[in-house]
């Protein structure tokens, strides 16, 4: 139940003494996405297949605003019915003279329904006729590949109630960072967008999700995973999320969720690598708990013209982490209040008009996120959260062929964090260490004794951060027919994103403290004057100024695209996009200035005549024109002091001392070299039987050009492990922020998928997928792995060992949902198992003077015998496996109200995997375990509709 | 038939292009080797194995028999006795050394100019390969002395060889001396090795992270570096100093049966050093003087290196000596009061550099 932070990221101390744009840049691109269905299909003559051309066709349903939707079929009986919001709806067939055929169908957004009609004279003769049609699963004119998750599917089986965590049931999703954001196959997790009712909320900075919503408000998730058509430009995934809205109904909602404390088992783990649950362990379980109230309310202001939908949500979660080492102390728990507020407003003020206005807030207070084994209360963080969005959709239909439609809206985002001194309230656990360690002072400058990787003193550097987002996408349709049916649609899509940030240290410095032993005793002791007291310990002196920065970026895309039915058998999905962005630094100075062309073709084979196997074929280029991340980092900062001890004076005095930071200590190029991504899908889709579809999916993904900072003034010996010299001889590092060709991964996969639902009770989802994920490119400043210094940029001794399996680099995948109701009754599972990620073994670095050094390739170990690359293996965590479970039983059928009760067990088998380590080279802590999966607990819901 | 193959053919592909790692393969870099189970002497002045880059190695001086000053880095003598081969067979590692008579070259890049910040080594020259590190647990018995085996370049792009296993595979170099069969061929990884020219050298392998000194204190002013020299071992980038060629005699010794044994084994050269001499005292205004060593700046050697035939030697036997002043010892061996030389007992490496 843990909420996840804004931005997907936690402002550590780590990234702030790197000193290095801790907030990290806004993406670009554009996944402008289709937020309603489409209804097609042909009407034949049942015995002659003679198409029946003139037959009228109306639609209508709850989500349908306006008066139905109406169109006649075309001289070779086909039809077509653009944008119905997600939602059942009523087809009605008719014909002059002859009773109408009624079909109850389901509109999935961003899907066609297709339907066939076979029209037959006993048909007509009868009164009516209500079809339950089954629908076609294998989206015979669409070659994207992704699915849809409904309201209804996410309601079976118990999930975090988010849409991030209702993602990971699709195929090719992963979460490997677990921080809540996506890595789609190969992309990573900066580089998926987000989408709700239209409006990209893809962070501006760090390309993460960057609003949280009420879950009940969601009517639909969909998760696009590749094979886009040109109307996307991602290098990852999309996910596209529509609300629910108003309709002719009164409808009212509330909801409560218990996550007791008692209902879990809490951490009761050791902190190695291999050790299981500690069943005797002493120390106190700690707090892990959460509660949450939904309330809703929708309905029509004015009947068939405007409809609201309005919801609130407050939740309030509380977790901990277990006493492990260094410190073998109690954490104070982490708290965070959230409140999740929205109205959705849908108007129809002519039925050929439609507007949507959807506005929401989410702020969040959060309190002790660090939950850092190696740090007491004092070194916690606090993060005061939130922002507002508003989205607004124009469609008109100006004729049953054309159509209008703009997508704008506007977001803002501000992020207050730090210290928990100086944003919260520092909290109290027991403790051995002394008073300087457990009083806060707003003064005291923070040590990192990176012997144990303790942290002392203080918390994180004081950010203030401020996001705004703008989006224009004005879009026409046009319908015809020209040597087969065409549905055309061009666009112009617009971002405009702006970010500033201030920011500063509590107490002024960080001291990076080496050699002096484990824990407070092993830190360098700063005397009144300034200086050590004694060397013990000294190591490095960060002095660090305030600073404020500030990016803007313009992005814009032009695109067209066809859908083009050649003929029964054969679409083809041709497309293009241009998209150019531009972005700027605090100083105004441009850091990039990108053009992309993006082809697109997608190729979809009927090869049975019947769409009940699909073959398809898509070929397409994303390009990433505007990224805010390298404008936040190729930009003047805060000056840091970076100092040495010299124990031949005793102070912070080394000849080697230098300043980092400034106006200086980077370099531009902006022009050419767009980071892109070239991918070549192939699948083959199968329906089974009825509503059951199985589905094999084969990707390959080149990313080019990927961002990353160069190091181009340092001079390193030999070995890598010292720098001997600078370029231009002042000692300081200067990076570049380029898109060289050499920084590069691939991605192939192979996704084996079934979908079934072969009647209401029943709804399975299962999904395997191996894939290989290589290449160097597994970094962008830092923002990945916390570390700037993990690329191959940086230091060129250890330049061969970024490649390799990357970091999120998972081989196998399984995942099964699967749901059964009966008479109210509901039970519903979701499996997930995955092999182990890769982990990287990092050494020492005099320079760097922490950890920064490999002596391997990415995602291998050199072993325990060094200097031997015959012990050189591949270094993964444990698999990992979890299986969640929702009871539920609605009491409607008893007391004809609609109340529901569930009870949700998550990681039913308490299972442990260590899902993280330490992974530098310290001898007494490499290879601890310093995350594991959250153990078994278990949620009580309550439901209630009117 | 081709319906059943071609799928897994694709399959083959499929999987073999997924293997990131064969650009690791063959005689790629495997970075610098690590220190981590270095002896003591070989990690430098505060080298710490597990954070290398922080130590740092500075020659002693010494004052050769020429009147000038050398400098010397000291290593222990570990080795049970002076012999380098008993019977014909080495007892000590075998170094491949290209080129050295000058008269061939490995090929560099074209046009290649070395950039020190793009290059870890000279890609103009062919590094030798080691064969032994200084390691506690691979090779507890380690000397730093090795038996030259010459390689010379026949289009060999430079550096790209980096191990012994995949040097004498290598058609692009030849081996002056031939190559004899592995005498352990069915282990795995046996290979041939080179035979040795009969030279050997002394040539201490260090942790190549070591900020090594001349002897004035100084580096190299335009890449920072010191007078190690840089080159491979089983793929790792390793430094060592250049001690010079070690002299040698043949003798016929008795083994602990009582046979006769023909052994190749090292001279020395004997090396002084005062048992008192001046130093200054806390408050650095009074000459005062204390108790000597070797290493302490004071030292007296016979020959400097490459004076073979003044009786040079890495190697050295070590003499104390009383100075007649101790607050201005002798700078000369011939000057020395022999009557107060006491030998040590000991041998130490004294691996000279050059300025």
């Amino acid at each position: 139940m843990n909420r996840l932070n804004r931005y997907g990221r936690r402002l550590t101390l780590a990234t702030a003494l790197l000193g290095a744009a801790t907030t990290a840049m806004p993406r670009a691109a554009f996944a402008a996405v289709e937020t309603n269905g489409r209804l097609r299909g042909n009407v034949l003559e049942a015995q002659t297949q003679a198409p029946v051309p003139g037959a009228q066709i109306r639609v209508s349903g709850p989500q349908l605003i306006g008066n139905a939707r109406t169109t006649a079929t075309a001289d070779d009986g086909t039809f077509e019915i653009f944008e119905l919001p997600p939602g059942k709806y009523v087809v009605e067939i008719s014909y002059a003279g002859v009773k109408p055929i009624r079909k109850n169908i389901i509109i999935r957004q961003g899907e066609a329904y297709p339907l066939d009609v076979q029209w037959s004279a006993e048909l007509a003769e009868q009164a009516e006729t209500v079809v339950e049609e089954s629908r076609r699963m294998t989206r015979p004119d669409d070659s994207s590949t992704g699915t849809v998750i409904t309201q209804d599917e996410m309601s079976r089986v118990a999930t975090a109630r988010d849409y991030q965590g209702i993602i990971q049931q699709v195929a090719s999703v992963t979460d490997v960072s677990g921080n809540g954001n996506p890595e789609i196959k190969g992309a990573s997790y900066v580089q998926t967008r987000y989408v709700i009712d239209g409006l990209d909320i893809t962070d501006p900075v760090t390309g993460t999700f960057s609003a949280n919503i009420n879950f009940d408000s969601i009517a639909s998730v969909q998760v696009l995973t590749g094979a886009m058509d040109a109307e996307y430009n991602s290098l990852g995934g999309v996910i596209n999320i529509v609300t629910a809205g108003g309709s002719d109904e009164w409808h009212a909602s509330a909801r409560l969720f218990i996550n007791n404390a008692k209902f879990s088992r809490g951490n009761q783990y050791g902190s190695s690598l291999y050790h299981g649950i500690h069943i005797a362990d002493p120390t106190p379980k700690p707090v892990n708990q959460g509660y949450e109230a939904v309330v809703g309310v929708s309905g029509p202001i004015v009947k068939h013209r405007l409809w609201f939908n309005l919801n609130f949500q407050y939740s309030y979660n509380q977790s901990s982490q277990t006493s492990a080492p260094p410190l073998n102390v109690a954490l104070v728990p982490d708290t965070r209040n959230t409140f999740l507020a929205r109205l959705k407003l849908t108007w129809a003020p002519t039925d050929k008009q439609r507007l949507t206005l959807s506005l929401s807030g989410d702020p969040e207070f959060i309190r002790n996120y660090n939950q850092d084994p190696g740090g007491l209360p004092v070194t916690e963080g606090a993060q005061n959260q939130g922002g507002a969005l508003v989205t607004l959709l124009y469609n008109y239909f100006i004729t049953e062929k054309q159509q209008f439609d703009i997508s704008t809206g506007f977001q803002f985002n501000r992020i207050y964090a730090g210290a928990e001194g100086i944003i919260g309230s520092v909290g109290h656990v027991a403790n051995p260490f002394s008073p300087a360690a457990n009083n806060y002072d707003a003064s005291a400058a923070a040590h990192v004794n990176n012997d144990d990787a303790s942290s002392w003193y203080q918390g994180a550097r004081v950010q203030d951060d401020r996001r705004y987002t703008f989006q224009f996408d004005p879009s026409y349709s046009l319908r015809g027919r020209a040597a087969g049916a065409h549905d055309v649609k061009i666009g112009l899509q617009n971002r405009l994103v702006k970010w500033t940030n201030d920011s500063y240290t509590p107490g002024g410095a960080v001291y990076n403290d080496a050699g002096g032993g484990a824990l407070e005793g092993g830190l360098c002791k700063i005397g009144p004057d300034g200086n050590p007291t004694s060397g013990n310990g000294c190591s490095q002196q960060l002095i660090q100024r305030p600073s404020t920065q500030s990016g803007i970026g313009y992005a814009f895309g032009a695109f067209i695209r066809d859908r083009w039915t050649v003929m029964k058998r054969l679409i083809l999905e041709p497309g293009i996009r241009f998209d150019y962005g531009i972005t700027k630094n605090t100083v105004g100075q441009v850091v990039s200035n990108l053009f992309g062309v993006g082809p697109r073709l997608g190729v979809i084979v009927d090869l049975t005549g019947d769409q009940k196997t699909i073959f398809k074929a898509n070929y397409g280029r994303s390009n990433e024109v505007m990224s805010l991340l390298p404008a936040a980092s190729a930009t003047p900062t805060g000056l840091t002091n970076v100092n040495f001890y010299n124990p031949a004076t005793g102070k912070f005095d080394s000849p080697n001392n230098f300043t980092q930071g400034g106006g200086g200590a980077y370099r531009l190029d902006p022009n050419g070299n767009t980071p892109h991504v070239d991918s070549v899908t192939l699948s083959l889709n199968r329906e089974i039987f009825k509503n059951s579809l199985v589905q094999i999916d084969y990707t390959y993904k080149h990313f080019a050009n990927q961002w990353d900072s160069l190091e181009k003034n340092q001079i390193w010996d030999p070995s890598g492990s010292r720098v001997v010299g600078y370029k231009n001889g002042v000692q300081e590092q200067v990076f570049q922020f380029s898109r060289p060709g050499s920084n590069w991964r691939d991605y192939q996969g192979i996704d084996f998928t079934l979908e079934s639902r072969p009647n209401e009770h029943w709804d399975i989802y299962a999904a395997y997928t191996v894939s290989w994920l290589y290449g160097p490119a597994a970094e962008e400043f830092g923002q990945l792995s916390g570390d700037s210094f993990q690329s191959q940029y940086y230091n060129p001794r250890v330049k061969q060992f970024y490649d390799g399996f990357t970091p999120n680099d998972v081989r196998h995948i399984l995942k099964l949902r699967t749901s059964y109701n009966w008479k109210g009754f509901d039970i519903g599972a979701f499996l997930q198992w995955r092999t182990g990620t890769n982990a990287v073994h990092k050494y020492w670095n005099a320079t760097d003077g922490y950890y920064s050094t490999r002596r391997s390739p990415s995602g291998t170990d050199p072993g325990t015998t060094p200097n031997d690359v015959a012990n050189i293996s591949q270094f993964r965590l444990p698999d990992v496996m979890n299986v969640d479970v929702r009871i539920g039983y609605s009491l409607k059928d008893l007391i004809k109200q609609d109340l529901a009760i569930y009870f949700d067990l998550f990681n039913v088998f308490n299972l442990g995997a260590v899902t993280s380590i330490r992974s530098t080279d310290n001898p007494s802590g490499f290879g601890l375990a310093t995350g594991r999966q959250t153990p078994f607990k278990m949620q009580i819901g309550l439901s209630y509709n009117y | 038939m081709w319906r059943q193959w071609l799928p897994l053919t694709a399959a083959a592909l499929t999987l073999s292009a997924c293997n990131p790692y064969y650009r690791f393969k063959g005689d790629s870099s495997a970075g610098s080797a690590d220190p981590v189970h270095f002896m003591t002497a070989y990690l430098g002045t505060g080298g710490n194995p597990n954070k290398p880059g922080s130590a740092f190695l500075k020659p002693a001086p010494a004052t050769a028999a020429n009147g000038k000053t050398v400098g010397y880095f000291t290593f222990p003598f570990t080795g049970a006795d002076l012999s380098l081969s008993v019977d014909g067979v080495l007892t000590v590692p075998v170094a491949y050394n290209f080129d050295e008579d000058g008269t061939t070259a490995c090929t560099p890049p074209k046009s290649y100019v070395y950039d020190q910040q793009r290059d870890d080594v000279r890609y103009s020259e062919q590094g030798s390969i080691f064969v032994e590190l200084p390691d506690t647990k691979q090779f507890p018995d380690y000397q730093p002395v090795v038996a030259d085996v010459p390689v010379t370049s026949n289009g060999l792009p430079c550096q790209a060889v980096k191990s012994e296993e995949h040097l004498v595979k290598r058609k692009d170099v030849a081996f002056p001396n031939g190559l004899q069969p592995s005498l352990t061929p069915n282990e795995p990884g046996a290979h041939s090795v080179g035979i040795p020219s009969g030279k050997f050298y002394a040539r201490p392998v260090i942790d190549p992270s070591i900020d090594v000194r001349f002897t004035d204190g100084s580096t190299d002013p335009v890449t920072g570096l010191g007078p190690q020299k840089f080159g491979w071992y089983n793929r790792y980038l390793i430094a060592w100093l250049d001690g010079g060629e070690i002299p040698v005699e043949n003798a016929t010794v008795m083994d602990m049966a009582g046979q006769t044994q023909q052994v190749v084994q090292m001279t020395t050269q004997p090396i002084y050093f005062p048992k008192q001499h001046p130093a200054v005292d806390a408050d650095g205004n009074h000459i005062i003087t204390m108790r000597g060593a070797l290493g302490d700046g004071y030292d007296l050697i016979t020959a400097a290196k490459g004076d073979m035939k003044g009786g040079f030697s890495p190697l050295c036997q070590v003499f104390s000596f009383v100075p007649a002043d101790p607050t201005n010892p002798e700078t000369s061996i011939a000057d020395i009061d022999t009557s107060t030389v006491v030998d040590q007992g000991t041998y130490v490496w004294c691996i000279q550099v050059t300025q």
